[in-house]
Order: structure tokens, then sequence, then C-alpha cells
């Protein structure tokens, strides 16, 4: 699938997502180990980025599942068509005395009807949810369980086998098994303590804010409508909030946010009345808004000017 | 590179990182995937990701990554390399020292030398060391294995036998010096082969959230406290997130009869949806009292900024501090940072820090100004030591508080054994109390809230 690790760089990049190389080795190795990855890390680091983009660049649609409090085999797995095996039923009743015509008694009636197809339980009337699709497509699939922390533990108890064989068995017709195995990605922000047996079974890979560096060149590829010095001091501006004591800190997707509103105010360069009219975009607290505002002087003095003085 | 790899594991275990079977075996199938093991950086991260899956494990990993997988392998000899292949040729021509030569040659190999480091490290029992008084001895020990001890009688006999073969003095001289440097690079090499493996056995885990938690409050440094602040938002969160789930779950009730009816009638009436009832969950109203008295103050922080932390699960919380005289410190926290908050109400000059603790003149007032807004949904949660210096303890001012109130819940952080001696007035409290509770350390207070939310 990848031919090696920077090709994954390579073929990340290509649908728009920077990654590291600690990254690119991580899903390099999923690919060749068929293991899932566990992504853990702060919310807004491209948890769920890193799972579409690995089926943008394998070439298949991402399938979904977001876990939630209260998520059970019925929506992960698979359904009945309740509604359709009922009208199936009714069809049923209508046409019973056309399959039964000229039959005799009640045992050659029971004979002629066993010779019909039993549609009750079949494929027909099962609703893949996104496990069962994965495993029923055929070909690579991608799959992206997002915010495993918040289903309940005995969903991650469930998904333990799921994980490890790949199989999902449904009573009523048989055990329906994946011809190749898929990439699965779990992410977590961490709410609770998954349980060992879950990280045992999966690669873990802990994102964090990317560096200064790689951050600068993920705002120039993604909104490159901000000039070269807007974008570093929007990241310097970023990194800098984010060492301070706040509720919560600004991820990626802030400073993206930022920089394109930025952008689109016709700003070329940051300063204190700007940052102050701003900020709002970048921290979503009342409280951490209050308390940068006292920082900004400090903040903005720090920021790298046309005048050469980049770093 | 197996065996390595589970030596490394034997090491990360040590240190106190759980790693198992399963996962070691996975190192083992999963690193000739990468093709190029050269490329360092991309082992780290492999093994990163196979082996660790705590993220407070990253350090130790990294620390013992750097000790066992050195960026360049070791070698002995840093000299020129044509002098020493000179030197061994002309050892050859000589009798009875082709033997010196081979083992030299193999050494002066990066490979072989670390092939050999590690088989004769085996023979010592190096694994043992875990003294560095031991290093002097272990080294040497290797020496002798490879036979680059002085003591060995190849080196001894060297200029004997070379003088015997005719070579002139100054001859044997300039050889001497090179197999002597050679050996001394050798004893270098070995000398960090053992520390390194000292340091191996040696390597601690951090100290983890988890310790912390279960210290007592009172044997703290400064430098734990700040990090403690961590911890209580930490399990604050992850409590707050168990609690709510919980609640939801509560609050499916039973059959609604007629909302089933309605949704149903989309299939003709047959009941293939239920609709279940959902019961309203009564929020408790909370009153801490908190001692702030210099002998339990920073509980008395861990039990505000916890509070405060998860208030959004209760209706109300109301807070009052005290050392002899009650103050109200609810509205403090309003629009404020919690820390911030908890920090103004440890240091104002409002509250009476000089005094000594009166907690019956505490419940006397709060009987005086409060007791009207008690309710039988009000929880009180009374934090302090019970140490009221002699002073008349008058339970009978918290009795008429516990008649009103819900429950009175009272945290002492001091050992269940000294309860009741001194000027402790526990047992005199204790039987208007609903709960009375040892809270000496970060996951007892924890529990102690835990199970106030039932």
């Amino acid at each position: 699938m990848f031919p090696s690790i920077d090709d994954v760089v390579e073929r990340f990049r290509a649908h728009q997502y920077l990654c590291s190389r600690n990254v690119a080795t991580v899903v390099f190795l999923a690919s060749k180990l068929r293991r899932p990855i566990l992504v853990e890390g702060p919310a807004g680091v491209g948890k769920t980025d890193l799972g579409q983009t690995l089926a943008r660049s394998v070439g298949v649609e991402l399938v979904r599942l977001q876990c939630y409090e209260g998520l059970d085999e019925t929506k992960a797995l698979y359904e009945w068509e309740y509604a359709k095996q009922l009208l199936y039923t009714q069809i049923l009743k209508d046409k019973i005395g056309e399959v039964l015509a000229g039959t005799g008694g009640l045992r050659e009636s029971v004979e002629r009807l066993t010779t019909q197809e039993d549609v009750f339980f079949s494929e027909r009337f099962l609703l893949s949810r996104p496990l069962l699709k994965v495993i029923r497509e055929g070909g690579v699939q991608v799959l992206l369980i997002d915010e495993i922390d918040k289903a309940d533990p005995e969903f991650e108890a469930f998904l333990l086998e799921f994980l490890s064989d790949f199989q999902v068995s449904v009573p009523e017709i048989g055990t329906f098994k994946a011809k190749e195995r898929p990439l699965v990605i779990l992410t977590s922000n961490n709410t609770r303590e998954l349980s060992d047996a879950l990280k045992r079974r999966c690669l873990h890979l802990f994102l964090d804010f990317p560096e200064e560096a790689m951050e600068t060149e993920i705002v120039r590829m993604k909104v490159p409508e901000a000039g070269p010095l807007l974008t570093r001091q929007v990241v310097k501006m970023v990194h800098g909030l984010r060492e301070m004591d706040l509720k919560k800190v600004p991820s990626i997707s802030e400073a993206l946010d930022w920089a394109r509103a930025l952008a689109l105010l016709n700003v070329g360069a940051l300063d204190d009345a700007i940052v102050r009219d701003t900020l709002g975009l970048v921290l979503k607290h009342e409280v951490d808004v209050k308390k940068a505002r006292e920082q900004i002087p400090r903040l903005v003095s720090r920021l790298p000017s046309a005048a050469g003085g980049a770093e | 590179m197996e065996a390595r790899l589970v030596e490394f594991v034997g090491s990360l275990r040590r240190a106190g990182v759980r790693v198992s079977t399963s996962e070691s075996l996975d190192a083992i199938g999963g690193l000739p995937l990468l093709g190029d093991l050269g490329d360092r950086e991309a082992v780290r991260d492999s093994l990163r990701a196979l082996l660790i899956k705590n993220s407070g494990d990253q350090p130790t990993f990294d620390r013992l990554f750097d000790l066992f997988f050195a960026a360049r392998p070791a070698t002995a000899w840093s000299g020129d390399s044509r002098a020493l292949e000179e030197t061994l040729s002309s050892l050859r021509d000589v009798e009875g020292l082709g033997d010196l030569a081979d083992r030299i040659e193999q050494l002066a190999d990066p490979a072989g030398l670390e092939m050999r480091m590690r088989r004769f490290g085996d023979e010592v029992s190096l694994d043992r060391i875990g003294n560095r008084l031991q290093v002097g001895y272990f080294t040497r020990r290797l020496l002798e294995r490879m036979g680059l001890d002085p003591s060995d009688p190849a080196l001894r006999g060297l200029s004997a036998a070379l003088a015997r073969a005719g070579w002139r003095p100054e001859d044997v001289e300039r050889l001497e010096q090179v197999i002597e440097s050679f050996r001394r690079g050798v004893r270098e090499v070995a000398r960090e082969h053992v520390e390194w493996k000292l340091e191996q056995n040696t390597v601690q885990k951090p100290q983890g959230g988890q310790d912390l938690a279960e210290r007592s409050f009172f044997s703290l440094s400064e430098r734990e406290i700040r990090d403690m602040n961590d911890i209580v938002s930490e399990l604050a969160r992850k409590l707050r997130t168990v609690l709510s789930m919980r609640r939801r779950k509560a609050r499916r009730g039973s059959l609604d009869a007629q909302r089933t009816f309605r949704r149903n009638l989309q299939y003709g009436g047959v009941p293939v949806e239920l609709v279940f009832k959902r019961r309203r969950v009564e929020r408790p109203e909370i009153v801490n009292l908190c001692d702030v008295s210099g002998s339990v103050r920073y509980i008395a922080h861990f039990m505000l900024q916890f509070m405060y932390s998860i208030q959004d699960l209760f209706s109300k919380v109301r807070s009052f501090a005290y050392v002899r005289e009650l103050t109200e410190v609810t509205d403090w926290f309003a629009g404020r940072d919690v820390r911030e908050a908890i920090g103004q109400i440890l240091t104002s000059d409002q509250i009476d820090y000089y005094n000594n603790s009166d907690f019956g003149h505490v419940f006397e007032t709060f009987r005086a100004r409060h007791l009207g807004e008690i309710t039988h949904r009000t929880t009180v949660i009374i934090l302090g030591d019970a140490r009221s210096n002699y002073h008349d303890p008058r339970a009978g001012a918290l009795a008429a508080i516990q008649e009103k109130a819900r429950q009175v819940i009272w945290l002492n952080p001091e050992n269940k054994l000294t309860w009741g001696f001194g000027d402790s007035v526990m047992n005199d409290y204790q039987p208007y109390c609903d709960q009375v509770r040892e809270v000496r350390n970060l996951n007892q207070l924890v529990k102690a809230v835990q199970d106030l939310m039932g």
C-alpha cells in the first residue's frame, strides 16, 4: 500500500495533510501490520483528519463511526429493518393462500412452505452499520472510530473482538469476515482511561501540537491567502498563547480560522489593536480572553516583523 | 536484534513500564517491516508505537531508547587503521602470537566487539550489576574474557617473544605502544558498556500522578503541591465524565405508554420502538465549610478546587472559609479562574488566619446567620481537623444544622487513630454527622465526593 515511510509523507502532503515522520512511521507500520492505530492527543491537532487523509490517500471512502455514550451494537454493527420486515409479513399473509393452494393436510402445507425462500432474516433486510459495512465491502477499507473514550466501557469490550479478528457474527445468518483486513484509526481525547486490552491491540500514537515551523507550513498550505509574514505572526502568537495557563488552549484549527479571518479582513501584519479585536476567534472562553488581553503587548512585541527580524 | 529487543523490553519493565508479551512479540515482528533499520528515528517511532501505550511512559522510553540504541557503534581503535593492520601482520609473523593477533582483529571490528561484549557480559552475570562500586570489577572481568587483561599470558610474554624473534628493542616498544593503546580503547568501551548496563538497571519510573494522589497531604513539598494542581483538575474532569454518564443513564425511567402508542402509529400500531419516561434527577445543593487554618489549608485548597471544577453537577455550591470567624467566599469565584480565586481566599485579609480554630464558634455563627438557607436538599460538607484548642465544641449547633440538612458529612484530614486525642473534639461531633471520613490524600477526597453523588 505504502512502499516506504517517505511515501506516506508524500501522499499525505498531496492530500493537504502535513505530518511528521513519527506519524508517517506509525501509519506505515500499521498498514503493514494491519493493526489499528489509537491516536491520542489534545482536541484540534488533526486526529480525525488523519483518518480522512488516510482514506483519501488509499483512495476509498472513509467509513466513520462516531462514538457517544449509549452507542450500542445496533448503531455500530447492524440492525434489522423492522418496518420492511413487517411489510414482508403482510405480503406473506396475502400470498400464503396462493403458495399453499392445492396442498392437502397440514404436513404437506408445512413442507411446501419450507421449499420457499426464507427471506425474513436475510441480507435483504440487514442494515449495515459502519462496522459491518467495512467488513462486507471488498478491498481495503479505512475505518475511523472517533472519540472511543466517549463510548461506554461495554462497547469498548465488544470492539475488542472486532479489532482482533475483523469478523462479525449475525446469529440469524452467520459470520461475516473481512476478506482484507481494514485500516482502523481510533481517536481518543483521553476523558477516561481506555482498557489495557484495547491498547494492547493498537499501535499507539500521541499527537501533540506541532512545532512552530511545521505549523507555519500547515497554515501556509491551508490558508495561502494569508501572506508569509501574517502566517508567521499568527503561528507565533498562537504558540505564545499555548504557553499560558488557559482553560482551552488554541488548537491548529483555531490558528487556521484566525489566519483565514485576518486574510479576509485584509490584515497584512498583526498589531495590538487587531489582536485585541480578533482574539475571540482564537480563545473560546471569556476568562481566557480576559487573561490573554493583559499579555497582548508582551506577545505582540515578540512577533517577527517585516523588517527582517524573522525569528 | 531480537535478543536486543527482549533485553530492551526487560529494562522497560524494570523501569516500571508495563509491556505485555504480545506487545514485545509485536515489536519483534514489526520492526523488520521497516526494511531499513539504520533509520534510527523510524525505529524509535515504531517501537514507541508498538510498546508504549500510556503517554506518561514516553520519557522513560526515550531515555532507555537512547541508552540502548546508541547513535553510533563503539570502536576500540580510534587511530589509523593501517597502523593497526601492520601491527597485526607483524604479530602473525612471530611464532605463537597469531592467536593474539586474531583476537585483536575480531575486537577491532565494531560488530564483533559488541557481540563479544554481550556474550561475555552474560557469562559474568553483568545483568546483576546494581551499584556504581561494581563498575571496575565488571570491567576487569570483561577484559579478562576478551584476553586483554594485563595479566593475560600472551600479553605478558609479548616482549620476550618478540625479542626471541630477533626484534630490535625500539620496534618492540613501538608495537607494544600500539597494543597498549588498543587495549585501553577496549577497556574504555567495556567500561562504557558496564556503566550503560548499570544505568539501565537503575532507571526509575518518574513519580507518577497516582503516587502523589496516594500520599498524605501533610507530606507534600511545595513543588508537589504545584504538580498536584494538575492532578486535581485531571481527576475532577474524569469524575465529571463518569458521573454525568451515570446520571444520564439513571434518567431512563419506566415505559411511557402514551408516547409509545403515538410513535408506533407508523408501524400500524405494532410497538416497534419503545419510549421511556425520563426521570428527573435531583442535583444536590452543596454547602462547603472549609477550615483554612495553617494546619489544613492545602487540603482546603484542593477541596475547593475540586468542588468548583465539578460544580455543574450540583445545583448550587456555596462555600465558607473559617478559622475562627466564618466568611462566605462563594462570590469570590464568580467570573474568576478557580485557582486565582482560591489563591485569594488563602491569602485574603478578610479571613482571620492569625486566630486559633474554634469550631464551636463557627457552627454557632453558621446557625445564627445561615440556618434558614439550609433545606432538605442541602448537603453540608465540613472540612476540618476538629482541633478546637480546648474551646467549647457546642455540638448542639451542629445538631441543629444536621436536623435541617439532608446530610452532614465531615471530612477529617487527620489519621483516624488520633481523633479524640488532645484537643480533638471529633468524637463530640460524630453523633451529629451522617458520615465522618478520613481524607488524608487526594484519592480519598475523590472517593468521598464520588460517594456523595451516589
